[in-house]
């Protein structure tokens, strides 16, 4: 009896041990920590990081000082402000033998066995020989790595640089031209001399076992990259590690690095940290959500197990034990890492947030997934029109009616975006964006040259017929009718996809011999042939500009809405262009404009489903200005870029204080201060009108014809399935080509509609 | 016996696994999509996908426009192969050269075949330039749509199939010996009353098996028709159907129309086969 009761008890603090510790704060695995990490919005001002070097078990940054890091500690420490005076924090103690650095302008830090410094303009190095630097530079051999340009010298991009043995190897580019392709270079240390090491297509090194490389490779004309072994003496490829599986999706591999402690190579793939099996990528040992970075980012594992990983936006160090992955793995198909999701990784260190390469655009290849059970990806941002209505049909959605939170920010949102998510008061979907296909009229300069503003389809080819027929377009060369993508064919297409939006109904099909769309056609008929598509049937005129000849837009077919305005310099610019939606074929033609809608959809298969609803919510109040604002009317602050709003804060305080100086300033002083108050002021009103990441006139703009936008959710012509597409635009293809007439056309176009929606029956 | 059983099962085991994994349980499986919804909870639904699909209009457009393809191209292929192996039974050893020519379309891949076509038959293709500058037609003809795609499409399926049931009839002809027609010709026997009374009795199993070869090849030519024609042509067929709908992912509806269209195809050959077996006892 007493043995049970002692059991109990036992197992009653065990219990109670398990719920406490469910109870506090999930914390990140023991080292893991980001180093002057930045975001886009500005929330976080730090300093840039040029470069980082691993030796030993310290971490080196070149930002605007010299600093170093060993895990562990809270912070990096300053070693040197290497003479630039810009370091943001003066250091607080001095490391014990602490490198003093040169004072002239370093580029790169050189790891490896050894730490050094290189200016890459003049190949001068300088060592650290563990208490300080050399006293002297050894110049490397530095030809053909710079060339003069007018008024500076280009050099060659180097993305590492490391010391092994008596050698200093650099990655650098190819030439002065190539982007991202990179060969490995190989410097004596003593003398400097230049011998090649011939490695090319390789995108990053890191150390390995002695006398070796391990290399991110890429084979550029198949952009397959492979993770191989490189002997630095002759740069053979003396065994590829992994190859990168093509079945996989597009290639994303970066962050190669070596831990010699347990002889094994990881990379990083879509946020994974993963380590390389016998030419297979073994399962996730830690996450790093991250974005900005590329394929030559630097990368490294500190003798404690960490991977240091230079991702551009910051320095980011991970602790590779897997028994402090996180909890729980959140995959997201058809988005990327932006603001809100590096924020949701940062504040929720229990979810790591994986970005998956699963299509999402193919209704098939999604509905494939969901019908294999496939429950690898937990969300996946999908079109509205197409793969969102495919899985509603086959019932492969979530309902996520039980978020409060969710069905409160939908209600919020236009009535044509609630209709498409919400089915009989049920949300299945969570609305992510909303872009629309607006035109764009500058109706200064078509009133300058004496040309009505076009409000219908009608008036529009009326207009195009007077611009090509009555030599408009010659006699005004400054000026250009439609940007150079529209050319006749591709004005046909836009009437067509227009008529489509304005008249097709659910549940039925779409009836193209109608006389508004025959009349219409009629029209575009009697154009002579223009802009791209010159071998257009008939004959016509030929407008040949030349393209370093400055010329305007007068009307823009497919413009979207952006908000962050435009750059007024304000020195009395053209008017600002007009933003609208065509009103269509008819006198009492409802204006609208073409709208797509992207969507969350949460996988039914998924055992992460209130992981993903969390992250939901968590969009719904911290998604970017702009896709909160294009779906939600009732948000009509304009917002300032964040870090435009700091800088004219700045700004402001330091104006007030010039003011209050000119108060008291002495008569000499007063012109040369009142002078540099106007030029402050005249800076600070150009920031007050050009910060804006949602400025108030294109916000009013949106507002007022967001209501016009049309999502036709359930079109049959811009349907999901890609056949039926294909066959409705092929029909257009060969009239647009002249193959067939106008009647046949409208008459195919219809016969095939009626064959795609009685299909679907 | 025992152990001479036992070899016979151990070689007929692979072909029978493989016909058991690739087409008996793939078939038996499939009912089971045509008898549930297709939706994440895959509810059972009975014959609801059957009656569906039997009352959908492109299913009916495709069944017929499937037959009609088929009465069209099974007589041809049938009558103009027999002419012609009963012409190539004419020309002794000089034959085989023939019959070797005839039989080279259908060893050539059919992505080569439609290519051509396409290229013929293209609304600036070597057909319609013959059309324009040889004989003045204008305008010129749309063949790869509309109700003039079936010109293309019969005419390849002619193409391909032909060589093929001349070779079948041609051996099956060289069976019959040559005593019986020397002794109709002594009897002063036409050709005509030769073929009908002599060649086609004694041929006739063959004559099913190429009647019934070039109407199960009619059914197939689904793929020619679609890369002329594409998914929504005037020659809409079964399999239009059911790919159109393997497309879409409804798998229930594609299962439904093939057993369905298996159905058919099954009451027809059974039809036949007992006309055939009918015939052949009278003879």
């Amino acid at each position: 009896m007493r043995r049970r009761l002692r059991l109990r008890a036992g197992m009653t603090a065990l219990l109670c041990a398990a719920l406490l510790c469910a109870a506090l704060p999930v914390h990140a695995a023991p080292g893991d920590t980001s180093l002057f990490a930045q975001d886009s919005s500005g929330e976080i001002d730090v300093p840039y990081v040029r470069s980082v070097a691993v030796v030993g078990d310290a971490v080196y940054l070149l930002a605007d000082g010299l600093y170093s890091y060993r895990v562990g500690e809270e912070k990096p420490m300053l070693l040197d402000d290497l003479g630039r005076g810009s370091a943001s924090e003066k250091p607080e103690q001095v490391e014990e033998a602490a490198p003093q650095a040169p004072a002239f302008s370093y580029d790169l830090l050189i790891g490896g066995d050894k730490l050094g410094v290189l200016d890459v303009t003049t190949g001068k190095y300088r060592l650290w020989d563990g208490k300080a630097f050399a006293a002297e530079d050894t110049q490397l051999d530095w030809s053909g790595m710079t060339q003069p340009r007018e008024e500076y010298t280009q050099n060659l991009e180097i993305a590492t640089a490391l010391i092994s043995g008596d050698a200093m190897y650099l990655l650098a580019a190819k030439d002065f031209d190539s982007w991202g392709e990179y060969n490995v270079r190989r410097f004596e240390l003593a003398s400097g001399a230049l011998g090649e090491v011939p490695a090319d297509s390789v995108q990053q090194i890191a150390p390995y076992k002695p006398g070796k490389f391990v290399a991110l490779r890429m084979d550029v004309e198949k952009w397959v990259p492979s993770i191989v072994v490189v002997d630095m003496a002759t740069g053979a490829v003396e065994q590829t590690l992994y190859t990168w599986d093509q079945a996989r999706g597009m290639s994303q591999v970066m962050g190669v690095a070596y831990d010699a402690a347990a002889d094994k190579v990881y990379c990083i793939t879509n946020g994974e940290i993963v380590p390389v099996e016998q030419d297979k990528l073994g399962e996730a040992v830690a996450y790093l959500a991250v974005n900005g970075f590329m394929g030559s980012s630097f990368s490294a594992i500190l003798p404690s197990g960490h991977l240091v990983f230079n991702a551009n936006v910051g320095v980011f160090v991970r602790n590779l034990d897997p028994q402090y992955k996180p909890s729980s793995v959140l995959r997201i198909a058809g988005s990327y890492m932006d603001e809100a999701t590096l924020a949701f990784a940062r504040e929720n260190p229990d979810v790591a947030v994986v970005m998956s390469d699963a299509e999402t655009w193919q209704s098939k290849s999604v509905i494939d997934t969901m019908i294999s059970q496939d429950a690898s990806v937990d969300l996946l941002q999908v079109p509205g029109r197409g793969t969102l209505r495919a899985l509603r049909a086959k019932g492969y959605l979530t309902d996520l009616s039980g978020s409060q939170k969710l069905m409160d920010s939908v209600k919020a949102m236009y009535p044509q975006v609630q209709e498409a998510v919400l089915q009989d008061g049920k949300l299945d979907a969570f609305p992510a964006d909303l872009y629309a296909s607006f035109w764009r009229l500058d109706t200064a300069a078509l009133e300058e040259l004496g040309l009505d503003v076009p409000t219908t389809i009608g008036e529009l080819l009326e207009l195009t017929r007077r611009w090509y027929e009555e030599d408009m377009a010659e006699e005004h060369p400054q000026y250009m009718l439609f940007d150079q993508y529209i050319g006749k064919q591709q004005l046909m297409f836009q009437i067509v996809q227009q008529y489509a939006i304005l008249y097709e109904r659910p549940g039925e099909p779409l009836r193209f011999n109608a006389p508004e769309l025959r009349a219409a056609l009629e029209q575009w008929e009697a154009l002579p042939a223009f802009g791209p598509d010159m071998e257009s049937p008939g004959g016509g005129v030929t407008i040949v500009r030349d393209d370093s000849e400055e010329t305007k837009v007068l009307i823009e077919l497919n413009a979207n809405a952006f908000f962050g305005g435009r750059y007024d310099s304000g020195e009395g610019e053209a008017a600002r262009p007009l933003l609208t939606v065509p009103a269509g074929f008819a006198a009492g033609d409802e204006p609208a404009a073409d709208g797509t809608l992207m969507t969350y959809v949460v996988n039914p298969n998924s055992a992460n489903a209130e992981v993903a609803v969390r992250y939901l919510e968590y969009l719904a109040d911290h998604a970017a200005a702009r896709e909160r604002y294009a779906l939600r009317p009732d948000l009509n602050e304009p917002v300032m870029h964040p870090f435009m709003a700091k800088f004219i804060a700045e700004q402001e305080a330091e104006l007030e204080a010039r003011k209050k100086e000119l108060e008291t300033a002495e008569e000499a002083d007063r012109q040369s201060l009142q002078e540099s108050i106007d030029t402050q002021t005249r800076n600070l009103e150009r920031n007050r009108r050009n910060g804006w990441m949602i400025d108030p006139e294109s916000l009013a703009e949106y507002r007022a014809l967001a209501p016009r936008i049309r999502l036709n959710s359930e079109s049959l012509f811009f349907g999901y399935d890609d056949a039926a597409m294909e066959e409705t635009w092929k029909v257009l293809q060969r009239y647009a080509e002249g193959q067939v007439k106008l009647d046949e056309m409208l008459r195919e176009m219809d016969k095939k509609l009626q064959m795609i929606f009685l299909e679907g029956q | 016996m025992y152990k001479r059983n036992r070899m016979l099962a151990v070689f007929l085991l692979p072909g029978l696994l493989g016909l058991l994994v690739f087409y008996v349980a793939p078939f038996i499986g499939g009912i089971y999509f045509s008898v549930t919804d297709g939706s994440f909870q895959n509810a059972f639904v009975g014959f609801d996908n059957y009656l569906k699909v039997w009352q959908n209009t492109m299913f009916q457009t495709g069944l017929r426009n499937t037959m009609e393809l088929s009465l069209i191209c099974a007589p041809v292929i049938f009558v103009l192969s027999f002419m012609l192996a009963s012409l190539l039974r004419t020309l002794g050893e000089q034959s085989v050269f023939y019959r070797n020519v005839l039989l080279l379309p259908y060893l050539m891949p059919s992505s080569a075949m439609i290519l051509i076509w396409l290229l013929a038959f293209d609304y600036s293709g070597v057909i319609n330039r013959l059309l324009v500058e040889v004989l003045g037609v204008a305008p010129r003809p749309v063949w790869t749509d509309g109700p003039l795609l079936r010109v293309p499409v019969v005419l390849l399926y002619i193409w391909k199939n032909l060589g093929f049931s001349v070779v079948i009839f041609t051996s099956a002809l060289q069976a019959v010996p040559d005593a019986y027609y020397e002794y109709a010709q002594l009897e002063g026997a036409s050709r005509l009353k030769q073929a009908t009374a002599i060649t086609l009795p004694l041929v006739s199993p063959t004559a099913f098996l190429i009647f019934v070869l070039a109407w199960i090849n009619a059914f197939k030519i689904f793929k020619e028709i679609y890369f002329i024609g594409g998914a929504y042509s005037d020659l809409y067929t079964l399999q239009h159907f059911m790919n159109n709908h393997f497309a879409k992912i409804n798998y229930q509806y594609v299962t439904t129309a093939a057993y369905s269209f298996a159905v058919i195809v099954l009451a027809i050959f059974g039809a036949l086969y007992v006309v055939e077996l009918r015939n052949r006892s009278q003879s």
